[in-house]
Protein backbone atom coordinates (compact mmCIF):
# COMPACT_ATOMS: atom_id res chain seq x y z
CA UNK A 1 0.00 0.00 0.00
CA UNK A 2 1.07 3.39 -0.63
CA UNK A 3 1.38 6.34 1.90
CA UNK A 4 -1.66 7.77 0.48
CA UNK A 5 -3.45 4.53 0.79
CA UNK A 6 -2.46 3.36 3.95
CA UNK A 7 -3.29 7.34 4.75
CA UNK A 8 -7.05 7.21 3.27
CA UNK A 9 -7.32 4.00 5.16
CA UNK A 10 -6.62 5.74 8.46
CA UNK A 11 -9.20 8.15 8.15
CA UNK A 12 -11.54 5.61 7.18
CA UNK A 13 -11.31 3.75 10.70
CA UNK A 14 -10.89 6.82 12.26
CA UNK A 15 -14.76 7.91 11.15
CA UNK A 16 -15.69 4.00 11.86
CA UNK A 17 -14.17 4.24 15.54
CA UNK A 18 -16.02 7.59 16.37
CA UNK A 19 -19.12 5.80 15.33
CA UNK A 20 -18.72 4.10 18.92
CA UNK A 21 -18.28 6.90 20.80
CA UNK A 22 -14.97 6.15 21.86
CA UNK A 23 -13.85 9.58 22.68
CA UNK A 24 -12.48 11.52 19.86
CA UNK A 25 -8.91 12.14 21.63
CA UNK A 26 -8.45 8.76 22.11
CA UNK A 27 -9.36 8.07 18.51
CA UNK A 28 -6.97 10.16 17.14
CA UNK A 29 -4.21 9.29 19.27
CA UNK A 30 -4.78 5.33 18.82
CA UNK A 31 -5.39 6.12 15.03
CA UNK A 32 -2.26 8.27 14.50
CA UNK A 33 -0.32 5.99 16.40
CA UNK A 34 -0.98 2.86 14.96
CA UNK A 35 -0.89 4.44 11.73
CA UNK A 36 2.82 5.95 12.18
CA UNK A 37 3.89 2.53 13.50
CA UNK A 38 2.91 1.21 10.31
CA UNK A 39 4.59 3.62 8.01
CA UNK A 40 7.65 3.61 9.54
CA UNK A 41 8.04 1.30 12.70
CA UNK A 42 6.87 0.54 16.02
CA UNK A 43 9.85 1.88 17.73
CA UNK A 44 9.14 5.19 16.03
CA UNK A 45 6.01 4.84 16.62
CA UNK A 46 6.31 4.28 20.60
CA UNK A 47 8.62 7.66 20.54
CA UNK A 48 6.35 9.74 18.91
CA UNK A 49 3.52 9.08 21.37
CA UNK A 50 5.22 9.81 24.78
CA UNK A 51 7.09 12.74 22.92
CA UNK A 52 4.72 14.57 21.56
CA UNK A 53 2.22 14.23 24.67
CA UNK A 54 4.90 15.78 26.89
CA UNK A 55 5.47 18.65 24.66
CA UNK A 56 1.81 19.41 24.09
CA UNK A 57 1.64 19.32 28.07
CA UNK A 58 4.44 21.41 28.88
CA UNK A 59 3.53 23.68 25.71
CA UNK A 60 4.23 27.25 27.11
CA UNK A 61 2.09 28.97 24.50
CA UNK A 62 -1.20 26.21 25.49
CA UNK A 63 -1.00 27.13 28.95
CA UNK A 64 -3.34 29.79 27.93
CA UNK A 65 -5.97 27.40 27.60
CA UNK A 66 -6.24 26.52 31.21
CA UNK A 67 -5.82 30.44 32.72
CA UNK A 68 -8.70 31.27 30.13
CA UNK A 69 -11.16 28.67 31.06
CA UNK A 70 -10.84 29.70 34.53
CA UNK A 71 -11.67 33.12 34.10
CA UNK A 72 -14.82 32.25 32.38
CA UNK A 73 -15.75 29.97 35.58
CA UNK A 74 -14.67 32.57 38.21
CA UNK A 75 -16.78 34.89 35.97
CA UNK A 76 -19.81 32.34 36.41
CA UNK A 77 -19.16 31.16 40.11
CA UNK A 78 -18.81 34.82 40.83
CA UNK A 79 -22.23 35.90 39.57
CA UNK A 80 -20.74 38.41 37.27
CA UNK A 81 -22.70 36.67 34.79
CA UNK A 82 -26.21 37.23 36.52
CA UNK A 83 -24.89 41.31 36.74
CA UNK A 84 -24.50 40.63 32.99
CA UNK A 85 -27.69 39.53 31.93
CA UNK A 86 -29.68 41.97 34.10
CA UNK A 87 -28.10 45.06 32.91
CA UNK A 88 -28.91 44.10 28.84
CA UNK A 89 -32.25 42.88 30.14
CA UNK A 90 -33.17 46.54 31.36
CA UNK A 91 -31.39 48.13 28.14
CA UNK A 92 -33.82 45.37 25.82
CA UNK A 93 -36.14 44.14 28.11
CA UNK A 94 -39.04 46.23 26.81
CA UNK A 95 -39.28 45.42 23.38
CA UNK A 96 -40.50 42.34 21.83
CA UNK A 97 -38.26 39.94 21.97
CA UNK A 98 -35.72 41.99 23.98
CA UNK A 99 -34.67 39.23 26.61
CA UNK A 100 -34.03 36.91 23.95
CA UNK A 101 -31.92 39.96 22.64
CA UNK A 102 -30.50 40.87 25.78
CA UNK A 103 -28.90 37.38 26.27
CA UNK A 104 -27.23 37.13 23.06
CA UNK A 105 -25.63 40.41 24.08
CA UNK A 106 -24.79 39.29 27.63
CA UNK A 107 -23.79 35.96 26.01
CA UNK A 108 -21.06 38.12 23.68
CA UNK A 109 -20.19 40.25 27.00
CA UNK A 110 -19.60 37.19 28.84
CA UNK A 111 -17.45 35.13 26.05
CA UNK A 112 -15.36 38.52 26.17
CA UNK A 113 -13.70 36.78 29.35
CA UNK A 114 -14.75 33.23 28.73
CA UNK A 115 -13.00 31.16 25.66
CA UNK A 116 -15.43 28.42 24.96
CA UNK A 117 -18.62 27.74 23.71
CA UNK A 118 -20.69 25.05 25.84
CA UNK A 119 -19.80 26.88 28.88
CA UNK A 120 -20.97 30.27 27.34
CA UNK A 121 -24.26 29.08 26.56
CA UNK A 122 -24.36 26.55 29.58
CA UNK A 123 -23.63 29.81 31.74
CA UNK A 124 -26.42 32.08 29.91
CA UNK A 125 -28.66 28.63 29.99
CA UNK A 126 -28.61 29.14 33.72
CA UNK A 127 -28.79 32.69 34.03
CA UNK A 128 -31.45 33.94 31.15
CA UNK A 129 -33.74 30.94 30.82
CA UNK A 130 -35.59 30.34 33.91
CA UNK A 131 -36.31 34.72 33.34
CA UNK A 132 -37.36 34.22 30.18
CA UNK A 133 -39.76 31.50 31.24
CA UNK A 134 -41.05 34.27 33.37
CA UNK A 135 -42.09 36.87 31.21
CA UNK A 136 -43.78 34.01 28.94
CA UNK A 137 -41.31 33.11 26.30
CA UNK A 138 -41.83 30.18 23.89
CA UNK A 139 -38.76 27.60 24.29
CA UNK A 140 -38.05 28.04 20.70
CA UNK A 141 -36.82 31.13 21.13
CA UNK A 142 -34.89 31.49 24.20
CA UNK A 143 -33.53 28.03 24.00
CA UNK A 144 -32.45 28.75 20.69
CA UNK A 145 -31.26 32.05 21.32
CA UNK A 146 -29.03 30.63 24.60
CA UNK A 147 -27.60 27.80 22.46
CA UNK A 148 -26.69 29.70 19.39
CA UNK A 149 -25.34 32.70 21.51
CA UNK A 150 -23.08 30.66 23.56
CA UNK A 151 -21.35 30.31 20.18
CA UNK A 152 -20.44 34.16 20.30
CA UNK A 153 -18.49 33.44 23.68
CA UNK A 154 -16.40 31.09 21.11
CA UNK A 155 -16.47 34.13 18.45
CA UNK A 156 -15.38 36.90 21.08
CA UNK A 157 -11.94 36.92 22.23
CA UNK A 158 -9.88 34.88 24.43
CA UNK A 159 -11.24 32.16 22.39
CA UNK A 160 -9.95 28.68 22.68
CA UNK A 161 -10.22 27.47 18.89
CA UNK A 162 -8.34 31.02 18.34
CA UNK A 163 -5.31 29.89 20.19
CA UNK A 164 -4.98 26.29 19.02
CA UNK A 165 -5.50 27.62 15.40
CA UNK A 166 -2.62 29.73 16.15
CA UNK A 167 -0.79 27.13 17.30
CA UNK A 168 -1.37 25.39 14.67
CA UNK A 169 -0.26 27.54 11.98
CA UNK A 170 1.99 29.40 13.48
CA UNK A 171 -0.15 33.02 13.59
CA UNK A 172 -0.20 35.85 16.31
CA UNK A 173 -3.14 34.96 18.95
CA UNK A 174 -2.96 38.51 19.83
CA UNK A 175 -3.71 39.15 16.16
CA UNK A 176 -6.57 36.42 15.88
CA UNK A 177 -8.23 37.87 19.13
CA UNK A 178 -8.21 41.45 17.99
CA UNK A 179 -9.49 40.38 14.20
CA UNK A 180 -12.43 38.56 16.18
CA UNK A 181 -14.06 41.55 17.70
CA UNK A 182 -15.98 43.03 15.24
CA UNK A 183 -17.14 39.59 13.47
CA UNK A 184 -18.47 39.02 17.05
CA UNK A 185 -20.23 42.50 17.54
CA UNK A 186 -21.57 42.03 13.43
CA UNK A 187 -22.79 38.64 13.99
CA UNK A 188 -24.29 39.93 17.61
CA UNK A 189 -26.15 42.59 15.53
CA UNK A 190 -27.48 39.88 13.04
CA UNK A 191 -28.97 37.66 15.80
CA UNK A 192 -30.44 40.67 17.38
CA UNK A 193 -32.29 41.26 13.32
CA UNK A 194 -33.01 37.75 13.92
CA UNK A 195 -34.81 38.03 16.61
CA UNK A 196 -36.89 41.27 15.16
CA UNK A 197 -37.77 39.58 12.25
CA UNK A 198 -38.78 36.26 13.74
CA UNK A 199 -41.06 38.07 16.67
CA UNK A 200 -42.87 40.10 14.52
CA UNK A 201 -43.80 36.97 12.59
CA UNK A 202 -44.68 35.31 15.62
CA UNK A 203 -45.42 37.91 18.59
CA UNK A 204 -46.39 34.89 21.06
CA UNK A 205 -42.58 33.76 21.05
CA UNK A 206 -41.19 36.62 23.05
CA UNK A 207 -43.59 39.02 24.22
CA UNK A 208 -42.58 42.66 25.24
CA UNK A 209 -41.76 42.63 29.07
CA UNK A 210 -41.55 45.71 31.55
CA UNK A 211 -39.71 48.60 30.64
CA UNK A 212 -36.80 50.30 32.34
CA UNK A 213 -36.39 54.03 33.17
CA UNK A 214 -33.50 55.40 32.15
CA UNK A 215 -31.67 56.38 35.16
CA UNK A 216 -31.74 52.54 36.52
CA UNK A 217 -30.74 51.32 32.59
CA UNK A 218 -27.28 53.99 33.20
CA UNK A 219 -26.84 52.55 36.78
CA UNK A 220 -26.99 48.91 35.57
CA UNK A 221 -24.09 49.79 33.75
CA UNK A 222 -21.86 50.46 36.56
CA UNK A 223 -22.21 46.50 37.22
CA UNK A 224 -20.49 46.06 33.97
CA UNK A 225 -17.63 47.40 35.46
CA UNK A 226 -14.98 44.70 35.96
CA UNK A 227 -15.94 42.69 32.71
CA UNK A 228 -15.00 45.93 31.10
CA UNK A 229 -11.82 46.46 33.17
CA UNK A 230 -11.02 42.86 33.09
CA UNK A 231 -11.61 42.46 28.99
CA UNK A 232 -9.39 46.11 28.74
CA UNK A 233 -6.85 44.94 30.61
CA UNK A 234 -6.33 41.33 28.79
CA UNK A 235 -6.64 42.56 25.25
CA UNK A 236 -5.18 46.20 25.98
CA UNK A 237 -2.51 44.76 27.74
CA UNK A 238 -1.69 42.55 24.82
CA UNK A 239 -2.20 45.27 21.94
CA UNK A 240 0.74 47.05 24.08
CA UNK A 241 3.09 44.35 24.32
CA UNK A 242 2.98 44.49 27.62
CA UNK A 243 2.45 40.69 27.86
CA UNK A 244 1.94 37.53 26.16
CA UNK A 245 -1.52 35.55 25.84
CA UNK A 246 -0.48 33.17 28.81
CA UNK A 247 0.82 36.38 30.80
CA UNK A 248 -2.83 37.96 29.88
CA UNK A 249 -4.64 35.33 30.86
CA UNK A 250 -2.61 35.07 34.52
CA UNK A 251 -3.73 38.43 34.52
CA UNK A 252 -7.42 38.64 33.92
CA UNK A 253 -7.79 35.65 36.32
CA UNK A 254 -6.12 37.38 38.92
CA UNK A 255 -8.28 40.45 37.73
CA UNK A 256 -11.13 38.61 38.02
CA UNK A 257 -10.55 37.23 40.98
CA UNK A 258 -10.15 40.97 42.59
CA UNK A 259 -13.13 41.55 41.58
CA UNK A 260 -15.17 39.17 42.74
CA UNK A 261 -13.55 39.46 46.07
CA UNK A 262 -14.22 43.25 46.27
CA UNK A 263 -17.80 42.58 45.98
CA UNK A 264 -17.20 39.61 48.31
CA UNK A 265 -19.04 37.18 46.05
CA UNK A 266 -17.06 34.53 45.99
CA UNK A 267 -17.32 31.66 48.49
CA UNK A 268 -14.68 28.77 48.99
CA UNK A 269 -16.81 26.30 47.40
CA UNK A 270 -17.59 28.11 44.66
CA UNK A 271 -14.02 28.87 43.89
CA UNK A 272 -12.88 24.75 44.34
CA UNK A 273 -15.68 24.41 42.30
CA UNK A 274 -14.40 26.73 39.21
CA UNK A 275 -10.94 25.42 39.73
CA UNK A 276 -12.27 21.63 39.24
CA UNK A 277 -14.33 22.48 36.42
CA UNK A 278 -11.45 24.20 34.91
CA UNK A 279 -8.99 21.10 35.34
CA UNK A 280 -11.56 18.86 33.91
CA UNK A 281 -11.99 21.19 30.75
CA UNK A 282 -8.33 22.23 30.30
CA UNK A 283 -7.79 18.22 30.27
CA UNK A 284 -10.39 17.41 28.24
CA UNK A 285 -9.13 20.36 25.46
CA UNK A 286 -5.76 19.39 26.10
CA UNK A 287 -6.02 15.64 25.32
CA UNK A 288 -7.83 16.56 22.46
CA UNK A 289 -4.58 18.82 20.94
CA UNK A 290 -1.99 15.98 21.69
CA UNK A 291 -4.42 13.27 19.79
CA UNK A 292 -4.79 15.85 16.90
CA UNK A 293 -1.03 16.38 17.01
CA UNK A 294 0.12 12.63 16.91
CA UNK A 295 -2.62 12.19 14.25
CA UNK A 296 -1.09 15.19 12.66
CA UNK A 297 2.14 13.36 12.35
CA UNK A 298 0.62 10.81 11.06
CA UNK A 299 -1.23 12.49 8.34
CA UNK A 300 1.85 15.10 7.55
CA UNK A 301 3.56 11.09 6.42
CA UNK A 302 0.82 9.52 4.06
CA UNK A 303 1.23 13.21 2.06
CA UNK A 304 -2.54 13.45 2.03
CA UNK A 305 -2.66 17.08 3.30
CA UNK A 306 -0.07 18.03 0.26
CA UNK A 307 -2.06 15.58 -2.01
CA UNK A 308 -5.36 17.29 -1.29
CA UNK A 309 -4.18 20.83 -1.95
CA UNK A 310 -2.48 20.08 -5.38
CA UNK A 311 -5.70 17.93 -6.43
CA UNK A 312 -8.07 20.99 -5.21
CA UNK A 313 -5.39 23.49 -7.13
CA UNK A 314 -5.18 21.13 -9.97
CA UNK A 315 -9.35 21.86 -10.60
CA UNK A 316 -8.56 25.25 -12.04
CA UNK A 317 -11.61 26.37 -9.92
CA UNK A 318 -11.76 30.80 -8.85
CA UNK A 319 -10.60 30.76 -5.29
CA UNK A 320 -13.92 31.52 -3.90
CA UNK A 321 -15.46 28.27 -5.15
CA UNK A 322 -12.60 26.50 -3.27
CA UNK A 323 -13.29 28.88 0.17
CA UNK A 324 -17.00 28.13 -0.26
CA UNK A 325 -16.33 23.87 -0.70
CA UNK A 326 -14.04 23.94 1.87
CA UNK A 327 -16.71 25.85 3.78
CA UNK A 328 -19.10 23.54 2.84
CA UNK A 329 -16.75 20.59 4.33
CA UNK A 330 -16.38 22.32 7.67
CA UNK A 331 -20.48 22.83 7.62
CA UNK A 332 -21.38 18.69 6.99
CA UNK A 333 -18.28 17.97 9.56
CA UNK A 334 -19.27 20.16 12.34
CA UNK A 335 -22.99 18.46 12.15
CA UNK A 336 -21.40 15.27 13.33
CA UNK A 337 -18.42 16.60 15.58
CA UNK A 338 -17.32 18.78 18.17
CA UNK A 339 -15.90 22.25 16.96
CA UNK A 340 -12.20 22.33 18.10
CA UNK A 341 -11.79 18.66 17.34
CA UNK A 342 -12.47 18.94 13.79
CA UNK A 343 -10.72 22.16 13.59
CA UNK A 344 -7.59 20.52 14.98
CA UNK A 345 -8.46 17.43 13.00
CA UNK A 346 -8.77 19.61 9.19
CA UNK A 347 -5.67 22.30 9.79
CA UNK A 348 -3.04 20.24 8.70
CA UNK A 349 -5.07 19.13 5.40
CA UNK A 350 -7.10 22.62 4.61
CA UNK A 351 -4.52 25.32 5.64
CA UNK A 352 -1.76 24.72 2.92
CA UNK A 353 -4.67 24.98 0.33
CA UNK A 354 -5.65 28.15 1.78
CA UNK A 355 -1.97 29.33 1.93
CA UNK A 356 -1.71 28.38 -1.84
CA UNK A 357 -4.65 30.58 -2.82
CA UNK A 358 -3.25 33.67 -0.87
CA UNK A 359 -5.74 34.20 1.57
CA UNK A 360 -5.32 36.04 4.73
CA UNK A 361 -4.53 33.27 7.18
CA UNK A 362 -5.99 35.33 10.30
CA UNK A 363 -9.06 36.00 8.14
CA UNK A 364 -9.34 32.44 7.48
CA UNK A 365 -8.79 31.98 11.05
CA UNK A 366 -11.90 33.67 12.14
CA UNK A 367 -14.05 32.26 9.16
CA UNK A 368 -13.19 28.76 10.61
CA UNK A 369 -14.31 30.10 13.86
CA UNK A 370 -17.87 31.32 12.56
CA UNK A 371 -18.12 27.99 11.16
CA UNK A 372 -17.07 25.78 14.06
CA UNK A 373 -19.66 27.76 15.80
CA UNK A 374 -22.68 26.89 13.01
CA UNK A 375 -21.56 23.19 13.80
CA UNK A 376 -22.33 23.46 17.17
CA UNK A 377 -26.00 24.30 17.14
CA UNK A 378 -26.55 21.90 13.97
CA UNK A 379 -28.33 18.68 14.14
CA UNK A 380 -27.34 15.75 15.08
CA UNK A 381 -24.22 16.89 17.09
CA UNK A 382 -24.87 20.14 18.37
CA UNK A 383 -23.07 20.31 21.73
CA UNK A 384 -24.62 23.46 22.78
CA UNK A 385 -28.31 22.34 22.21
CA UNK A 386 -27.19 19.63 24.46
CA UNK A 387 -25.53 21.50 26.65
CA UNK A 388 -28.84 23.67 26.68
CA UNK A 389 -30.93 20.88 27.10
CA UNK A 390 -29.12 19.63 29.99
CA UNK A 391 -28.87 22.63 32.06
CA UNK A 392 -33.12 22.86 31.39
CA UNK A 393 -33.84 19.48 33.17
CA UNK A 394 -32.57 21.50 36.25
CA UNK A 395 -34.63 24.82 35.76
CA UNK A 396 -37.81 25.49 36.81
CA UNK A 397 -40.67 24.57 34.79
CA UNK A 398 -38.51 21.44 33.51
CA UNK A 399 -36.82 20.34 30.27
CA UNK A 400 -37.16 21.63 27.12
CA UNK A 401 -37.99 19.61 24.09
CA UNK A 402 -34.86 18.96 22.33
CA UNK A 403 -36.51 19.52 18.65
CA UNK A 404 -37.81 22.72 20.28
CA UNK A 405 -34.11 23.89 20.62
CA UNK A 406 -33.27 22.54 16.84
CA UNK A 407 -36.16 24.25 15.65
CA UNK A 408 -34.95 27.55 17.76
CA UNK A 409 -31.29 27.66 16.29
CA UNK A 410 -32.34 27.55 12.90
CA UNK A 411 -33.19 30.89 12.23
CA UNK A 412 -30.03 32.34 14.46
CA UNK A 413 -28.16 29.26 11.64
CA UNK A 414 -29.19 32.02 8.94
CA UNK A 415 -27.69 34.56 10.41
CA UNK A 416 -24.41 32.86 10.67
CA UNK A 417 -24.10 32.18 7.00
CA UNK A 418 -25.38 35.96 6.58
CA UNK A 419 -22.55 36.67 8.24
CA UNK A 420 -19.74 34.33 6.97
CA UNK A 421 -20.64 35.37 3.10
CA UNK A 422 -20.62 39.16 4.39
CA UNK A 423 -17.40 38.96 5.35
CA UNK A 424 -16.10 36.71 2.72
CA UNK A 425 -17.44 39.53 0.33
CA UNK A 426 -15.89 42.15 2.92
CA UNK A 427 -12.91 40.62 4.55
CA UNK A 428 -11.50 43.69 5.75
CA UNK A 429 -14.86 43.48 8.69
CA UNK A 430 -12.03 40.87 9.85
CA UNK A 431 -9.05 42.21 9.16
CA UNK A 432 -9.03 46.09 9.39
CA UNK A 433 -8.86 46.13 13.02
CA UNK A 434 -5.48 44.15 13.36
CA UNK A 435 -4.11 46.26 10.28
CA UNK A 436 -4.54 49.19 12.27
CA UNK A 437 -3.20 47.55 15.34
CA UNK A 438 -0.31 46.01 14.49
CA UNK B 1 -11.24 -4.77 44.58
CA UNK B 2 -13.59 -2.62 46.08
CA UNK B 3 -10.99 -1.11 48.99
CA UNK B 4 -8.59 -0.15 46.03
CA UNK B 5 -11.27 1.44 44.14
CA UNK B 6 -11.70 3.21 46.82
CA UNK B 7 -7.99 4.32 47.73
CA UNK B 8 -8.03 5.14 44.15
CA UNK B 9 -11.15 7.69 44.65
CA UNK B 10 -9.33 9.39 47.07
CA UNK B 11 -6.22 9.69 45.29
CA UNK B 12 -7.59 11.03 42.23
CA UNK B 13 -9.32 13.53 44.74
CA UNK B 14 -6.10 14.58 46.21
CA UNK B 15 -4.62 14.81 42.98
CA UNK B 16 -6.89 17.27 41.50
CA UNK B 17 -6.69 19.55 44.72
CA UNK B 18 -2.94 19.95 43.89
CA UNK B 19 -3.89 20.91 40.13
CA UNK B 20 -6.42 23.25 41.79
CA UNK B 21 -3.26 24.51 43.83
CA UNK B 22 -0.77 24.33 40.80
CA UNK B 23 -3.32 26.67 38.64
CA UNK B 24 -3.31 29.29 41.55
CA UNK B 25 0.07 29.59 41.88
CA UNK B 26 0.65 29.88 37.78
CA UNK B 27 -2.01 32.35 37.91
CA UNK B 28 -0.04 33.99 40.88
CA UNK B 29 3.52 33.30 39.59
CA UNK B 30 2.93 35.38 36.14
CA UNK B 31 1.10 38.57 37.71
CA UNK B 32 4.38 38.32 39.75
CA UNK B 33 6.27 38.40 36.88
CA UNK B 34 4.45 40.67 34.79
CA UNK B 35 4.87 43.33 37.44
CA UNK B 36 7.62 42.57 38.70
CA UNK B 37 8.87 43.25 34.93
CA UNK B 38 7.13 46.67 34.62
CA UNK B 39 9.86 47.65 37.84
CA UNK B 40 12.68 45.68 36.23
CA UNK B 41 12.36 42.63 38.23
CA UNK B 42 11.12 39.81 36.37
CA UNK B 43 10.80 36.61 37.89
CA UNK B 44 13.92 34.19 36.35
CA UNK B 45 12.96 31.31 34.31
CA UNK B 46 8.90 31.98 34.87
CA UNK B 47 8.87 30.64 31.22
CA UNK B 48 10.26 26.82 32.22
CA UNK B 49 8.08 26.97 35.44
CA UNK B 50 4.65 27.65 33.85
CA UNK B 51 5.05 25.37 31.34
CA UNK B 52 5.89 22.36 33.78
CA UNK B 53 3.24 23.23 35.96
CA UNK B 54 1.17 23.40 33.01
CA UNK B 55 2.09 20.01 32.37
CA UNK B 56 1.51 18.44 35.90
CA UNK B 57 -2.29 20.33 35.90
CA UNK B 58 -3.23 18.17 32.73
CA UNK B 59 -1.41 14.68 34.34
CA UNK B 60 -2.75 14.93 37.88
CA UNK B 61 -6.22 15.58 36.09
CA UNK B 62 -6.32 12.78 33.82
CA UNK B 63 -8.07 10.54 35.83
CA UNK B 64 -10.90 12.14 36.87
CA UNK B 65 -11.69 13.61 33.32
CA UNK B 66 -11.90 10.02 32.43
CA UNK B 67 -14.27 8.86 35.36
CA UNK B 68 -16.48 12.22 35.06
CA UNK B 69 -17.07 11.52 31.25
CA UNK B 70 -15.71 14.78 30.23
CA UNK B 71 -14.11 13.11 26.81
CA UNK B 72 -16.31 14.51 24.03
CA UNK B 73 -17.60 11.11 21.76
CA UNK B 74 -19.80 11.26 18.90
CA UNK B 75 -23.24 10.07 19.82
CA UNK B 76 -24.93 9.59 16.46
CA UNK B 77 -24.90 5.95 16.55
CA UNK B 78 -24.68 4.50 19.81
CA UNK B 79 -27.93 6.18 21.52
CA UNK B 80 -30.14 3.85 19.14
CA UNK B 81 -28.93 0.68 20.44
CA UNK B 82 -30.05 -0.90 23.05
CA UNK B 83 -28.49 -0.28 26.80
CA UNK B 84 -26.99 -3.60 26.59
CA UNK B 85 -24.92 -2.92 23.13
CA UNK B 86 -23.96 0.15 24.70
CA UNK B 87 -22.31 -1.56 27.40
CA UNK B 88 -20.40 -4.19 25.15
CA UNK B 89 -19.30 -1.23 23.07
CA UNK B 90 -18.33 0.73 25.97
CA UNK B 91 -16.24 -2.48 27.06
CA UNK B 92 -14.45 -3.10 24.22
CA UNK B 93 -13.84 0.87 23.52
CA UNK B 94 -12.21 0.79 27.31
CA UNK B 95 -10.39 -1.86 26.67
CA UNK B 96 -8.62 -0.62 23.52
CA UNK B 97 -8.08 2.72 25.30
CA UNK B 98 -6.61 0.74 28.03
CA UNK B 99 -3.64 -0.88 25.79
CA UNK B 100 -3.30 2.31 24.34
CA UNK B 101 -2.87 4.80 27.61
CA UNK B 102 -0.65 1.51 29.38
CA UNK B 103 1.44 2.30 26.16
CA UNK B 104 1.64 5.52 26.52
CA UNK B 105 2.15 5.65 30.33
CA UNK B 106 5.15 2.74 29.70
CA UNK B 107 6.72 5.10 26.89
CA UNK B 108 6.37 8.31 29.61
CA UNK B 109 8.67 6.58 31.83
CA UNK B 110 11.16 5.34 29.49
CA UNK B 111 10.87 8.94 28.17
CA UNK B 112 11.73 10.36 31.35
CA UNK B 113 14.60 7.95 31.86
CA UNK B 114 16.53 8.53 28.85
CA UNK B 115 16.12 12.25 29.80
CA UNK B 116 17.84 11.41 33.20
CA UNK B 117 20.16 9.55 31.69
CA UNK B 118 21.33 12.23 29.00
CA UNK B 119 21.51 14.70 32.14
CA UNK B 120 19.50 17.29 30.34
CA UNK B 121 18.06 20.16 32.58
CA UNK B 122 15.98 23.17 31.94
CA UNK B 123 17.70 26.12 30.41
CA UNK B 124 17.50 28.97 32.90
CA UNK B 125 17.20 27.50 36.06
CA UNK B 126 18.86 23.79 35.32
CA UNK B 127 15.94 22.16 36.44
CA UNK B 128 15.73 18.43 36.00
CA UNK B 129 12.97 18.13 33.37
CA UNK B 130 12.76 14.39 33.92
CA UNK B 131 10.99 14.64 36.76
CA UNK B 132 8.03 16.17 35.29
CA UNK B 133 8.00 13.88 32.43
CA UNK B 134 7.93 10.85 35.22
CA UNK B 135 5.40 12.98 37.03
CA UNK B 136 2.87 13.06 33.57
CA UNK B 137 4.13 9.18 33.34
CA UNK B 138 2.28 8.73 37.10
CA UNK B 139 -0.53 10.86 35.43
CA UNK B 140 -1.09 8.37 32.48
CA UNK B 141 -0.59 5.31 34.87
CA UNK B 142 -3.61 6.37 37.12
CA UNK B 143 -5.41 7.58 33.56
CA UNK B 144 -5.13 3.43 33.11
CA UNK B 145 -6.18 2.70 36.35
CA UNK B 146 -9.39 5.01 35.79
CA UNK B 147 -10.41 2.91 32.79
CA UNK B 148 -9.76 0.03 34.42
CA UNK B 149 -12.61 1.07 37.28
CA UNK B 150 -15.08 2.41 34.16
CA UNK B 151 -14.27 -1.01 32.95
CA UNK B 152 -15.54 -3.26 36.36
CA UNK B 153 -18.83 -0.62 36.38
CA UNK B 154 -19.52 -1.08 32.84
CA UNK B 155 -18.71 -5.19 34.04
CA UNK B 156 -21.25 -4.48 36.58
CA UNK B 157 -23.78 -3.26 35.14
CA UNK B 158 -23.75 -6.06 32.30
CA UNK B 159 -24.08 -8.69 35.32
CA UNK B 160 -27.23 -6.90 36.86
CA UNK B 161 -29.37 -7.58 33.68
Amino acid sequence: MGPTTIGVVGILVMILLFLTRMPVAYVMTLVGFVGFSSMVSLQGGLNLVAKEFYNTFSNYDLTTIPLFILMGQLVFGSGISTRLYNAAHMWLGGVRGGMAMATVTSCTAFGAVCGSSPATAATMATVGMPEMRRFGYRDELSAGAVASGGGLGMIMPPSVVMIVYGILTEQSIGKLFMAGIVPALVVTLLFIITIMIWCSYAPEQGPAGESFSWRARFRSLLSLGEVVFVFGLVMGGLFAGWFTPTEAAGVGVFGVLLASLARRQLTWRKFADALYETLRSSCMVMLLVAGATVFGKFMAITRIPFEVASWIGAFDLPAVVIVAMIILVYFIGGCVMDALALVMLTIPIFYPVIQMLGYDPIWFGIIIVLISQMGVITPPVGINVYVVYGVSRGLPGGAVRLESIFTGVMPFLGAIVVAIVLMTIFPQIITFLPEILY
Amino acid sequence: MFSILKVFDWLSGKMLLLGGILLVAMMALTCVDVVGRMFGYPVFGTYELISFMAALVVAVALPDTHSSKMHIGVELLTTRFSTKTQHIIELITDLVALILFAVVAWRMFLYGFKLRQSGEVSMNLGLPEYMVTLAVGFGFLFFTVAIVKSLVETLNKLKKR
